[in-house]
């Protein structure tokens, strides 16, 4: 059988769809996590069923892309996704409203099963549902009460689902025309109007206690958290806690993990036949790999307290005092829930971006929703803070290098509001969008949802991200380790006639007989080309190589410097990539990691759109390669600017 | 020579597949965002 599952955003049809399917798709306390039907199959007995978890939406007629959808379905019963049962989940908590949506399906006369979900919530309100008598009001339809979350109720609405059956000729719960027609949105008006006063007639009679009341606790939370002022301020306080963190408590794990892969690089370089392949495996693949998977425990920290606001509500109140923050920008309220995905990674925040009605608002939220820094900016803040940034405490207590990550996701989102008050000058909208949200009840988290949430995204990160480092690795190493026949022999020659090599060490000549091979390669004679492009900004060949390489993905730029530098240490000393990177000179024996170099760098990642995913899914979106190439020459601008002005001032 | 011929597998490998990446990427009719935290099990679809 073809089961739909409808409802209001955020009343847990993906806690009922993860539940019924045993799949895990994303699930959060917090509204249009689901903007595209998904399909899972459940069987019940021997009968198997396919159920579809359609986005959330408060009406069956449409405002935005993800709520057409819905539309699309349920007005054509020809429509090869039209359900044959729907289940329509409310929040037992807050009838009145969910209801409106489940009176349009069941006046289109779809086979229904009502799920009052979070009954929980509602019994602690002290809310009292009498269900055989609206069970009375709604013939057919069987009602029944679950909490999806924790899998209460599992077994009634499989009973519900089997022993469904509508009868056909039933008394309509409206009485005018319906459906009303789509472009008729006087009609929808009045017909959603006096839907609502039926239900608020009728309700009153079988609920004890007036639904939608929030708890007590939940109040006395928002005036605080929601509040003019200590809203942001705690805001801000919460933000700069989780920088913190990362910084405090991964660091352990990351050197466990860092020299895990040292200890396994110089084991196998001695246990491997020496070799091309031995150089290729312990210069080339394990470096680039290990450079980046050392940066799992600060993604996990990351993702471990998005989940964690998210899964406690807190995310949904950061949505409203961010719409009140953004309003002068003249962003839509509705861009404020894909700029905050983009925080986790752009590309579910600009798919998001369906939720918003208007084209043109919805366009500039995709353009500066790269703006927003990603996770995959961790690995690249992280290693140039950790470089070029003391280790010191502001008043005692905190840490400066957590700061500086805190005002580089400070600066993104600063960009972001100034490129949309600009682009708006030129990207001029006629329809005001708003957003209408319902502040969802603070609920304890729980675990097992952070745990799935937390072990999805590192899979992701370690697969997808994975793959092309291991293939950016294996080319930059071959690139790096070869050359022109006659140019790695002349360098090497050309260096041995310097006086510095006849007055240096045996390991110092061998480090710069290395230097000599690596600038005489291919990799090394592309990087001379495209030094002098990148020389104002305070950057070497080196970084110009690992810039480039990074434009499939962010976090490819710490593999690629971690594959050059490897290569470039031919002493075998198998360094990790921050002492490598203190001990690189330029020429004139200063460090090619000073403040201003690292600073300008880090100003770069933050605005440059280095990423070859995104731009493919906002070529998708908006269904044209004149979008992504705009926002890849704005985005190179703004970082190539920014960097400028930064290694300028800083030197 | 094996070791030669294994490093130059893996370099056309490494190529290929960030060829065949971009055209997914870039030119197929499939699914926007290959990189979200889907199981894999679940059927997709593109809204248009």
């Amino acid at each position: 059988m073809k089961i739909a599952l409808f409802g209001n955003p955020n009343t847990g049809k993906s806690s009922m769809f993860n539940l019924l399917t045993g799949l895990r798709q994303q699930v959060s306390n917090f509204p249009g996590v689901t903007i595209e039907k998904r399909s899972g199959t459940f069987k019940i007995g021997v009968q198997k069923h396919q159920l579809t978890d359609f986005p959330g939406t408060y009406s069956i007629y449409p405002h935005s892309l993800d709520e057409e959808i819905v539309s699309q379905v349920v007005t054509n019963p020809t429509h090869e996704d039209f359900p044959e049962l729907a289940i329509v989940v409310v929040e037992a908590s807050n009838l009145e409203r969910n209801m409106l949506l489940f009176t349009q399906l069941y006046d289109l006369k779809i086979p229904l099963v009502l799920v009052l979900n979070m009954w929980d919530i509602a019994e602690k309100n002290g809310i009292k549902i009498d269900i055989p008598a609206l069970e009375s009001l709604f013939p057919g339809t069987p009602m029944i009460t679950m909490n999806a979350r924790i899998g209460l109720g599992k077994e009634r609405l499989f009973a519900a689902i089997s022993t469904s059956k509508r009868a056909q000729e039933v008394i309509p719960f409206y009485n005018g025309f319906f459906p009303s027609p789509i472009n008729d949105k006087d009609a929808q008006k009045q017909e959603i109007q006096d839907r609502y006063e039926k239900l608020r007639a009728i309700l009153p009679t079988i609920q004890g206690k007036k639904s939608s009341v929030k708890s007590t606790f939940s109040r006395k939370l928002d005036a605080i958290l929601i509040h003019r002022f200590w809203g942001y301020f705690i805001f801000s306080a919460v933000l700069l806690i989780i920088f913190q963190f990362i910084f405090a408590f991964a660091t352990f794990p990351m050197d466990w993990i860092e020299h895990l892969f040292i200890t396994l690089s110089t084991w196998l370089s001695g246990a491997l036949p020496d070799g091309v392949f031995n150089n290729l495996l312990t210069q080339g693949i394990l470096p680039g790999i290990g450079g980046v998977l050392m940066f799992i425990p600060q993604i996990a920290l990351l993702f471990f307290f998005i989940a964690l606001l998210e899964e406690s509500g807190y995310l949904s109140r950061v949505v409203f005092i961010m719409d009140r923050l953004m309003r002068p920008f003249g962003l839509n309220g509705k861009s404020i829930v894909p700029l905050m995905s983009s925080v986790a990674c752009a590309i579910p925040g600009i798919m998001a971006t369906r939720t918003i009605s208007d084209w043109k608002e919805r366009l500039i939220t995709i353009i500066i929703a790269p703006l927003m820094s990603c996770s995959a900016r961790i690995p690249v803040y992280t290693l140039l803070i950790a470089l070029v940034i003391p280790k010191t405490y502001v008043f005692g207590f905190i840490s400066l290098q957590g700061l500086v990550l805190f005002a580089l996701y400070s600066l993104g989102l600063v960009a972001a509001l100034l490129l949309a008050l600009i682009l708006k000058k030129f990207i001029r909208s006629k329809d005001k969008g708003f957003l209408i949200m319902e502040m969802p009840e603070y609920k304890k988290p729980r675990w097992s949802n952070i745990m799935i949430s937390i072990t999805e995204k590192i899979k992701v990160f370690v697969w997808d991200a994975g793959k092309v480092i291991l293939a950016i690795s294996i080319i930059l190493w071959v690139l790096a380790a070869y050359g022109p026949s006659d140019s790695m022999s002349s360098k090497i020659r050309a260096v041995k006639e310097t006086s510095l090599y006849k007055k240096s060490t045996e390991p110092q000549k061998e480090t710069m007989i290395a230097s000599a091979k690596l600038e005489g390669s291919f990799i090394g004679i592309t990087g001379k080309y495209i030094e002098p492009i990148i020389s104002p900004l305070g950057y070497d060949w080196k970084i110009g190589i690992s810039l480039i390489s990074s434009f499939a993905a962010r976090e490819v730029f710490v593999g690629s410097l971690s594959t050059i530098y490897a290569v470039h240490d031919e002493n075998e000393r198998q360094e990790n990539l921050q002492t490598h990177l203190k001990e690189a000179r330029r020429s004139d024996g200063t460090p090619v990691y000073s403040l201003a170099t690292g600073a300008s760098l880090m100003v770069f990642y933050v605005f440059a759109m280095q990423c070859m995913a995104t731009l493919a899914v906002v070529k998708k979106e908006t269904k044209s390669w004149r979008w992504p190439l705009i926002q890849l020459v704005i985005m190179g601008i703004m970082a190539y600017v920014g960097a400028l002005i930064t290694y300028f001032i800083l030197t | 020579m094996i070791q030669e011929i294994a490093v130059v597998l893996l370099l056309i490998l490494s190529l290929v597949y960030l060829c065949y990446r971009v055209n997914r990427k870039f030119f197929s009719k499939e699914k926007g965002c290959d990189t979200c935290a889907f199981s894999g099990k679940e059927k997709i679809e593109p809204l248009n």
